[in-house]
């Protein structure tokens, strides 16, 4: 298992690792479904998670802002250890943002309720100050006409977007997708990869479970592919997809890059 | 040569063609099947009947209605040969006379409703009564052979039902406390729907007055006083209250902003229920009532008293039983709780079995002995069934256990136990036990209906809520709880409907609300054997009450989106 200790880490201190996993291990019931995961992130890095399904992917980043609990191993994200403590975890989701399969945008607010909500009641802003944050983001994701509509009124691409905008206002430091674009139909694909390419270009620690090889071949900085609930391979994207180390690696591109 | 047929069809059709194959249609709709054809000479001869019959006796609208119905029979007959509908007779062909027995009933329904409104019309208006002396109103009904209804029984108890046995010299209160919600209720309904008063401080006003209308019109309705000679006692006191709230609202802000968690929201609420109960208690030394609710409150003042408090009270503790019944938080561990059953056990098995089991004559007498072994049962049933979670475990026995008596059994048992239960020397008015009884009744039902409603918001709301960093407070009451219960509203009100009407059950614990009132009326002297008006005015006061809270549920819903958004 490639470490990530093995590229040049001596120039980089450890105050630039904002997330760092070690032997992480979770199950389910009888079902072990994180063997041992370790894994460094430095700041501003994009990391995209490859695997087949149920590969414990999306289990993994759900662990990492408690949405899912490790059993074993630590996790330390900004230098909080994820436990127990509510404090820590509170803190933990303060910084890190998630983007989900599914939107879950609240279907009960408008579009601008639903960005403010986060930042007006956790950070504490005054509703002025965070209606104009949120007109920001949504400008910037590219809806900001849809601010008074009601979720159910906007199509897929622009509810992962008010999604997207949602998760930026909090202004955190580490972004989650988890698989942000298989619940989109093609056109409306390119809409969030844009988004989403735009914040890796701005600097953004990001983590992405996808799907969208052309994402990850062009974007990200590292691949991790991971199957079993193991790391298998780890490496950088022309590597990962013209000269992939593992057996295991191979056999999947073989799959996916042929449709 | 044309055929008799053609040419009547040319005549009668005016050019249009005639489609009408009468063969088929009389095979398939009257000689399919020997039921059918039996059915449509049954019903066709009780609509002859029963039109005759309505004609002998409403001549002039059974004769109107028939004809009426035969024309747009025939219209829509003559259009549906030729083929060319106007919008009322397409209309007519598709809800009213869709087959042959529909458009019998359609007639028979018809000419039966117009029968039901008139007789009661009849009984109600024509031949009715509305004197309120009791002799007049005697020769009056003496002139028909059949006598309506006596409305001076209602009309002349009008009073009694409305407040019955309510003071006349404090009938000020009830009518300042009328105009006070009334125009509350008037300003209320203007500023709460409309967007743009949404954060408006008038909102917040209103909202401050509905929350101290439950203490202001209880105070207005028994008249609550200074006890005389302490008021400057009460003044000090009144201060030491206010300033130990407000030393309270510091104190608990800096305790839930060092420590925010759900233990300390918990303790906090704790605190300030504490707080204000001590408040009531502290002052209530210092005042005194004029009136004694339970004699004072009667008929339809103490049915509405009971229910809205019934109404709500019920609703906050049914949302929070809910809560609790689905709670996840971590249960007493299992070695704790067998630990504490082995010990319990143990305890009466050396306490009582041993002595029973030599004083034992039978065997069963020596298995009944063994029951502290039963603690260890429910402590495995418990760690089983619940993970040693006290509290899903004491909302579940409570809603169970509340769900599966009738109301009238947990009125009885709040007027008999209650006294039972309480400390020597403290009374509580039966307008009280039965006030609190409703509430709690009424709070086990609707815990299981804000439970569906929390069991149909999808997962990802709740972890959306986690990932974005709301506290598990700030969860329910943004996001959870709103969705939930606009989910239930139409269950929700229709146990408060239910419950409205439910407080006729108070009757029979002796209490005298708007059914004692209309069952006294008959037994009065002036208006004895009246019987029927009384009750027929209830039901008018409890369909309006019904209505008027229908018809605000839905215009709710539809300002809140539900089913849209």
């Amino acid at each position: 298992m490639a470490t990530t200790n093995a590229t040049n880490t001596n120039t980089l201190t450890r105050a630039e690792e904002v997330i760092s996993c070690s032997e992480v291990h979770k199950w389910y019931g009888d079902f072990h479904a994180l063997r041992g995961i370790s894994l460094t992130v430095k700041k501003g890095e994009v990391i995209v998670i490859l695997g087949p399904s149920g590969s414990g992917k999306s289990t993994f980043i759900r662990c990492i802002n408690r949405l899912e609990e490790h059993q074993q191993g630590e996790i330390v994200v900004e230098g909080t250890t994820l436990n127990y403590d509510v404090r820590n975890i509170a803190e933990i989701r303060r910084e890190v943002g998630m983007v989900f399969q599914q939107f879950n945008l609240f279907p009960h607010l408008t579009v601008l309720d639903n960005v403010t909500l986060a930042p007006i009641h956790v950070r504490k802003w005054t509703r002025d100050h965070a209606e104009e944050r949120a007109m920001h983001w949504l400008t910037r994701v590219g809806i900001p006409e849809q601010a008074n509509k009601y979720p159910g009124q906007l199509s897929g691409g622009q509810q992962q977007r008010v999604a997207i905008a949602r998760t930026l206002t909090m202004e955190p430091n580490i972004l989650l997708f988890d698989e942000p674009t298989s619940a989109l139909d093609p056109e409306m694909i390119k809409e969030v990869l844009d988004v989403m390419r735009d914040l890796a270009t701005e600097g953004y620690t990001i983590l992405a479970v996808t799907h969208e090889m052309g994402f990850a071949r062009t974007v990200a900085d590292r691949i991790i592919f991971m199957d079993a609930g193991q790391i298998v391979e780890e490496n950088t994207p022309e590597n990962f997809f013209t000269n992939p180390n593992n057996e295991r690696t191979k056999l999947f591109l073989n799959q996916i890059l042929h449709h | 040569m044309t055929t008799w047929r053609e040419s009547l069809q040319e005549r009668v059709g005016n050019g249009r063609e005639i489609h009408f194959d009468s063969g088929r249609f009389i095979r398939e709709n009257i000689t399919k099947s020997w039921i059918q054809t039996l059915w449509l000479i049954i019903l066709t001869y009780l609509t002859i009947a029963y039109t005759i019959s309505q004609f002998r006796s409403l001549p002039f609208t059974t004769g109107f209605v028939t004809l009426v119905w035969l024309v747009t029979v025939g219209l829509t007959i003559y259009n549906e040969l030729t083929r060319s509908h106007n919008p009322m007779t397409l209309w007519l062909k598709n809800n009213l006379y869709s087959s042959i027995t529909n458009t019998l009933l359609s007639l028979l329904l018809v000419l039966g409703i117009i029968a039901a409104v008139w007789a009661f019309i009849d009984y109600a208006f024509v031949r009715a009564s509305f004197s309120r002396i009791p002799e007049e109103a005697q020769a009056i009904l003496a002139q028909f052979q059949t006598p309506g209804a006596n409305w001076g029984a209602v009309l002349d108890n009008m009073r009694n039902l409305m407040v019955f046995r309510y003071p006349r010299e404090q009938t000020w209160r009830l009518w300042f406390v009328l105009v006070y919600v009334g125009v509350l209720l008037a300003g209320s309904t203007f500023v709460y729907s409309q967007e743009r008063f949404r954060r408006h401080w008038l909102r917040q006003v209103l909202t401050g007055f509905w929350l101290i209308t439950p203490l202001l019109t209880f105070g207005l309705l028994v008249g609550v006083v200074p006890v005389p000679g302490e008021t400057i006692a009460l003044l000090i006191n009144l201060l030491i209250v206010l300033a130990g709230l407000v030393v309270l609202f510091f104190l608990s802000r800096l305790l839930l902003s060092r420590f925010p968690s759900l233990i300390m929201s918990f303790v906090v609420t704790v605190l300030w229920v504490a707080a204000l109960i001590l408040s009531v208690y502290r002052l209530s030394n210092n005042l005194t009532t004029i009136l004694n609710p339970d004699i004072a409150w009667g008929g339809l003042l103490l049915t509405l008293i009971i229910a809205v408090f019934a109404i709500v009270a019920s609703f906050p503790l049914g949302v929070l039983l809910a809560l609790g019944r689905r709670s996840q938080i971590r249960g007493v561990p299992a070695w704790l709780t067998y630990g504490a059953a082995a010990v319990l056990a143990a305890y009466y098995i050396y306490n009582n079995t041993l002595p029973a089991f030599a004083r034992a004559s039978s065997i069963l007498q020596q298995l009944v002995a063994l029951w502290p072994l039963l603690f260890l049962v429910i402590a495995y049933l418990f760690q089983k069934y619940f993970r040693g979670n006290v509290v899903a475990l004491f909302c579940t026995i409570y809603i169970e256990s509340i769900r599966g008596v009738p109301l009238i059994t947990v009125l009885f048992m709040s007027i008999i136990l209650f006294p039972i239960l309480l400390p020597k020397g403290m009374e509580i008015l039966s307008t009280w036990r039965v006030m609190v009884a409703a509430a709690l009744f009424a709070a086990a039902y609707l815990a299981e209906n804000v439970r569906g409603g929390l069991q149909a918001i999808p997962k990802g709301q709740y972890e959306a809520a986690d990932a974005i960093g709301l506290n598990t407070f700030q969860k329910y009451r943004l996001i959870i709880l709103p969705q939930a219960i606009r989910t239930v509203i139409p269950a929700i009100v229709g146990q408060f409907i239910g419950l409205f009407k439910d407080t006729t059950l108070i009757a029979i614990v002796g209490l005298v609300e708007l059914l004692g009132v209309a069952n006294l009326i008959s037994a009065q002297t002036d208006w004895l054997g009246v019987r029927r008006e009384p009750y027929i005015f209830l039901m008018i006061i409890y369909f309006t009450g019904s209505w008027v809270m229908a018809s605000s549920s839905r215009r709710l819903e539809k300002r809140l989106g539900v089913g849209e958004r």
